[in-house]
């Protein structure tokens, strides 16, 4: 939905509040909108309940120079509605899902959260998710990791709230806005973000939208994608996907990277070209990538790199979040059996040396959630925390030469506080060097990584700096980190 | 280091030297995957089993090396109640593994035979 809207210079974004019925999506919503001094827009409501969406207009921010303007709906939660509801997830530039987080409501949350996870694997880029969990003051509400894991999604961020006093309804959208940036970010790298003028401005203009779309006049809402694809990068050549039919000797780990390979394919990711013509998927929980060049027309000369790339893999694993190779037929249009097939005269079969990389968090969505909604005491010591680890992710995961780089976005902190590595691994695999025993420079690192978004996450949610400031330097006292709090304090006054 | 179509040659010659041959895999020894299987029961799982074999030769490595052996590691015998395992080691990288039926065969069959025909692996 995100566009670039030229006639006012505006970035329009779509927040859609999500999750099951009754865990407290229009009421968030009229809490933000208060917060936000907007109004609220009902589409048509029966004893409070949302029968169409909610709908809140907001201004505010920039991006790149540019206004930004929120577009904010709050979708049916009933059963009997999933069809809206699906019609307004699609439109999504993030999501901020609602749960219940009492023991009670968990059945439910998890069966709404897998329409979203169904819809979230179409989306091209994916959308965020982000959890609110509410209800917070109850006495049987769990905690978060119980709900992280209950949804079977460690990757998703999850803020806490009290709906009905309005408690953390606003962390919970300054961070939604944060990601669906982040989605516009690689829409622009993409070169495929539109700039055209919104066909939907308003509450009343997306009703009648979404009700063109039930008497069947549109397939979809406009300015979605069915409206505006223009990227459709995908053609004819498009690779097959790896499934769990991988012969066992093409999977690297040979035991765990079998179950990967089942786990990560059990919902067809749908592939797409980069523009460095590297083929990327996503799937529930998994990212797939084949490097351009990753491809073979002998099974051999595939086997022989797949061994080379799990030698580097298996050199570097415990510095890397979990992940496998696998080497896969790839489809040939020319194919008869779509195959290949040498020997009943087809096109030879070509192979593809795929990496599937686990979804897990990073330090940056770490710190993105603490600036969103810690308290002035947590917040402190939180940064200070993050900064530590940041410092030993480079010396730990760079250690022995294996990686050349690390940064915020893509470090793991496991809750035994180990460390790994979450990006794709590099291919053709560069060889370990030396061992560089270099300083690590802990306050160019710290600027060039954590300032950027210490700047973006304070200008969203202003902070009593002092307080702040104030609990940094009480957490690194008692950690003996001095040094380090100094640091911090001072990008935190220039953020 | 043989092709799969060299090694599954090479294999046929050895299941042809056992009887209660029961499989027989080319194992990387690094990654711990196989490089050429052949087997004659589908539910011997032999993609795990080479995988944690691979596992056991690292071991005994670490074991060599804290000995301050100067040996170098040749082959592995397992004696199960009714089967008989042996891992035997091909170049530096790489090693065979093979399983056979005790009932029908003996520890001097399956040597002679992984030891008669393996060269075809280097």
């Amino acid at each position: 939905m995100a566009l670039v809207d030229p006639g006012t210079d505006q970035l329009v974004v779509r927040i859609v509040y999500d999750g099951p019925a009754y865990a407290g999506k229009s009421t968030s919503l009229r809490a933000l909108a208060r917060s936000l001094g907007s109004d609220i827009f009902s589409a048509e409501e029966t004893d409070g309940r949302t029968l169409y969406f909610d709908w809140v207009d907001y201004l505010g921010g920039r991006f790149e120079g540019m206004p930004i303007r929120c577009q904010i709906v709050a979708v049916p939660g009933q059963q009997v509605l999933v069809r809206r509801r699906r019609l307004l997830l699609e439109t999504a530039d993030v999501v901020v899902f609602v749960i219940d987080s009492r023991r009670g409501a968990l059945a439910d949350n998890q069966r709404a959260f897998d329409v979203l996870r169904e819809v979230m694997l179409h989306a091209k880029p994916p959308f965020a998710v982000v959890v609110q969990a509410n209800k917070r003051d109850l006495p049987d509400a769990l905690s978060l990791d119980e709900l992280r894991a209950a949804l079977g999604d460690g990757a998703v961020a999850m803020t806490e709230a009290i709906a009905e006093r309005g408690e953390g309804v606003r962390e919970t959208f300054v961070l939604a806005v944060r990601l669906a940036l982040d989605r516009v970010r690689e829409l622009r790298s993409s070169r495929t973000l539109p700039h055209v003028a919104p066909a939907i401005t308003s509450g009343t203009a997306l009703l009648a939208a979404m009700r063109a779309v039930e008497e069947g006049g549109t397939a979809a809402l406009p300015n979605e994608p069915e409206a505006v694809r223009h990227e459709t990068p995908v053609a004819d050549g498009t690779p097959r996907v790896p499934d769990a039919s991988v012969p066992a000797g093409l999977v690297w780990p040979p035991v765990d990277g079998r179950v990967m390979v089942h786990e990560s394919t059990r919902v067809p990711p749908r592939l797409e070209q980069v523009r460095n013509g590297d083929w990327e998927g996503v799937s529930r929980g998994w990212r797939l990538r084949s490097a351009r060049e990753a491809s073979f027309s002998d099974l051999e000369e595939g086997r022989r790199a797949l061994v080379v790339w799990a030698h580097w893999h298996t050199g570097a694993a415990s510095r890397l979040s979990p992940r496998c190779l696998v080497l896969a037929r790839e489809a040939r249009p020319e194919s008869p059996s779509g195959l290949g097939d040498g020997e009943s005269g087809g096109a030879p079969p070509v192979w593809r040396l795929w990496q599937v990389v686990q979804r897990v968090r990073s330090l940056a969505d770490d710190c993105r959630e603490l600036l969103a909604q810690a308290d002035d005491e947590k917040l402190g010591a939180g940064l200070l925390r993050i900064a530590e680890q940041r410092l030993r992710a480079e010396r730990e995961l760079r250690a022995g030469g294996w990686l050349r780089r690390v940064d915020v976005h893509c470090i793991n902190v496991s809750k035994h506080g180990d460390l790994c590595y979450t990006r794709f691994s590099p291919y053709p695999p560069v060889p370990p060097g030396l061992v560089e025993d270099e300083p690590v420079e802990e306050v160019r690192i710290l600027r060039a990584e954590l300032a950027p978004l210490l700047r973006l996450e304070l200008a969203q949610v202003p902070r009593r700096l002092p307080g702040v400031i104030t609990a940094l330097r009480r957490a690194a006292a008692a950690h003996g980190a001095g040094a380090l709090g100094t640091v911090l304090q001072g990008l935190l006054l220039e953020s | 280091m043989a092709s799969e179509k060299e090694a599954l040659a090479v294999f046929d010659k050895i299941q042809a030297d056992i009887p209660g041959f029961i499989a027989i895999s080319l194992v990387d020894l690094d990654s711990g995957m196989t490089l050429a299987v052949k087997t004659a029961r589908p539910d011997f799982d032999l993609a795990a089993a080479s995988a944690f074999n691979s596992e056991i030769i690292k071991q005994k490595f670490k074991t060599i090396k804290s000995l301050n052996l100067k040996s170098a590691l040749e082959e592995v015998l397992f004696t199960l109640t009714d089967q008989i395992h042996m891992i035997r080691l091909v170049g530096t990288g790489s090693f065979v593994y093979l399983a056979a039926e005790k009932a029908t065969s003996n520890l001097a069959i399956v040597r002679s035979a992984v030891i008669r025909h393996i060269s075809g692996l280097s």
